[in-house]
């Protein structure tokens, strides 16, 4: 869901910076003299608007209500940041005629997180370097999921080799849960381990 | 499952390189999914690396190299997916226009309100707003706000039009289903381990720039002779093993300086 929250969120910042834009634009050349229709000289609240404002008993609720509805939006707009979109457990039936299996979604990220461990360091059992972490998470529906692997590495290991075991790890997550689809984001940053 | 690394006959100093791992996955299973297509084995490189030291600032002998990675051949769906995957979200800026929007909006809600029941009740009347009514368009303060406003408007839309700068470098994949990415910091930080690894390299540093990636290498070397060549290959090569899905220059710029 986060290509949602992008698209949200681009969609949000065009339309706040043009409004802004366009009415801190008309508003400057009204103040610099630009605009033939309204004089620069006359107050910002004019007579003529605190009276209609004052005359019609609908200004001010219909005020209240515009403000109300951009009230809303903007409150989920703020709430969809914090969502992570993340599943608790996955459904490994496809054919809800055979009833259903589910299985933790944590249990198959850490899975897939010592699967990665394990090829990092090519099955020799050593213990994880200084400065490794592996971190798997599953999002999506249970049905169809998607993993993100994030994975910080020691600066002297070559990303390629990792990015293979990563790979090969997905790829038996994918079919230990025989999944046909199992879009994944691999993502990998390195830490400064020697002196 | 792969084809054989393109890159292995790669003529690199013996100690370049950390020790050779066993690609096979540990279960020995086969990928799903074709291996996408990859690069044809490379034509004979001719780089331009290792030009003459020159003289430079004082009798400190500097030598600089170039060279480019080209991309990694991935078909245009894995690349708009990828490119999709790393681009910034805006959820730094977003996060403050929601929350400051919220408050304008609280703000004016209230205040109707308050504009209503003064109609009925005798609630003294907005105090903020009547300094508007002595306020003139031409005022320097409302020409201001207006140009303030204005700009910060400009600002939003440039961030939401704008791709933004992905702080991760997207790499190709081995499966049509992944998106692979490195951060470009975590990068430049493999990268100058890379280098510094080089016999006769005693520090180096790398930074980003654009597409292009810079090496800074120090030697204690008295001669630089070879060793711009011999970082930009250690450099290059490691690249193009990782297989950006954007071509990068790289840069090389060793400095001689006494320890």
């Amino acid at each position: 869901m986060s290509h949602r929250t992008a698209r949200v969120n681009r969609a949000g910042l065009a339309i706040v910076g043009l409004v802004l834009a366009v009415a801190g634009g008309l508003a400057l050349a009204r103040g610099l003299g630009m605009s033939f229709l309204w004089p620069p000289y006359s107050p910002v609240i004019s007579e003529q608007t605190a009276g209609y404002a004052a005359g019609h008993g609908w200004f001010w609720p219909a005020v209240a209500l515009a403000a109300l509805v951009v009230e809303i939006l903007a409150l989920r707009w703020l709430l969809l940041q914090g969502r992570t979109d993340s599943l608790r457990r996955l459904s490994l039936e496809p054919d809800s005629g055979h009833g259903a299996t589910h299985l933790s979604a944590r249990a198959a990220a850490g899975a897939l997180e010592d699967d990665v461990r394990e090829s990092l360091h090519a099955g020799r059992g050593e213990r994880a370097p200084r400065g490794e972490r592996v971190r798997a998470s599953l999002s999506g529906a249970p049905g169809t999921p998607r993993v993100a692997l994030a994975m910080v590495l020691p600066d002297e290991t070559d990303p390629s080799a990792a990015r293979h075991g990563a790979q090969g790890a997905v790829t038996r997550l994918r079919q230990s849960l025989e999944l046909d689809r199992l879009p994944a984001t691999i993502r990998m940053h390195t830490t400064r381990t020697h002196p | 499952m792969t084809t054989p690394d393109p890159y292995s006959g790669y003529p690199l100093d013996p100690d370049e390189g950390p020790p050779t791992r066993d690609l096979s996955p540990p279960g020995g299973g086969p990928l799903v999914g074709e291996p996408r297509e990859r690069k044809a084995a490379p034509e004979p490189r001719e780089r331009k690396a290792g030009r003459e030291p020159r003289e430079r600032k004082a009798g400190r002998r500097v030598a600089d190299a170039k060279a480019q990675v080209r991309a990694a051949t991935v078909g245009g769906p894995g690349r708009r997916a990828a490119a999709g995957e790393f681009r910034p979200r805006r959820t730094a800026a977003a996060t403050v226009t929601a929350l400051l929007l919220a408050a304008a909006a609280l703000v004016t809600v209230v205040a109707a309100v308050a504009a209503m029941w003064r109609g009925r009740s005798h609630v003294p009347p907005l105090t903020w707003l009547t300094p508007l009514g002595r306020t003139h368009w031409n005022d320097p303060a409302a020409i201001t706000t207006a140009a303030v406003v204005c700009l910060l408007g400009l600002l939003l839309l440039a961030l939401a039009l704008t791709p933004g700068r992905a702080r991760v470098l997207a790499l190709a994949s081995e499966d049509q289903q992944t998106v692979t990415g490195i951060t470009r910091s975590g990068l430049s930080r493999h990268l100058a381990s890379v280098a510094a690894r080089v016999d006769g390299v005693s520090r180096a540093r790398v930074r980003f720039r654009g597409d292009s990636v810079q090496v800074n290498a120090a030697t204690p070397l008295r001669e630089v002779g070879e060793l711009p060549g011999q970082v930009i290959r250690a450099v290059t090569a490691r690249l193009e093993e990782l297989r950006p899905l954007r071509p990068m220059r790289v840069r090389v710029h060793v400095r001689q300086r006494e320890e």
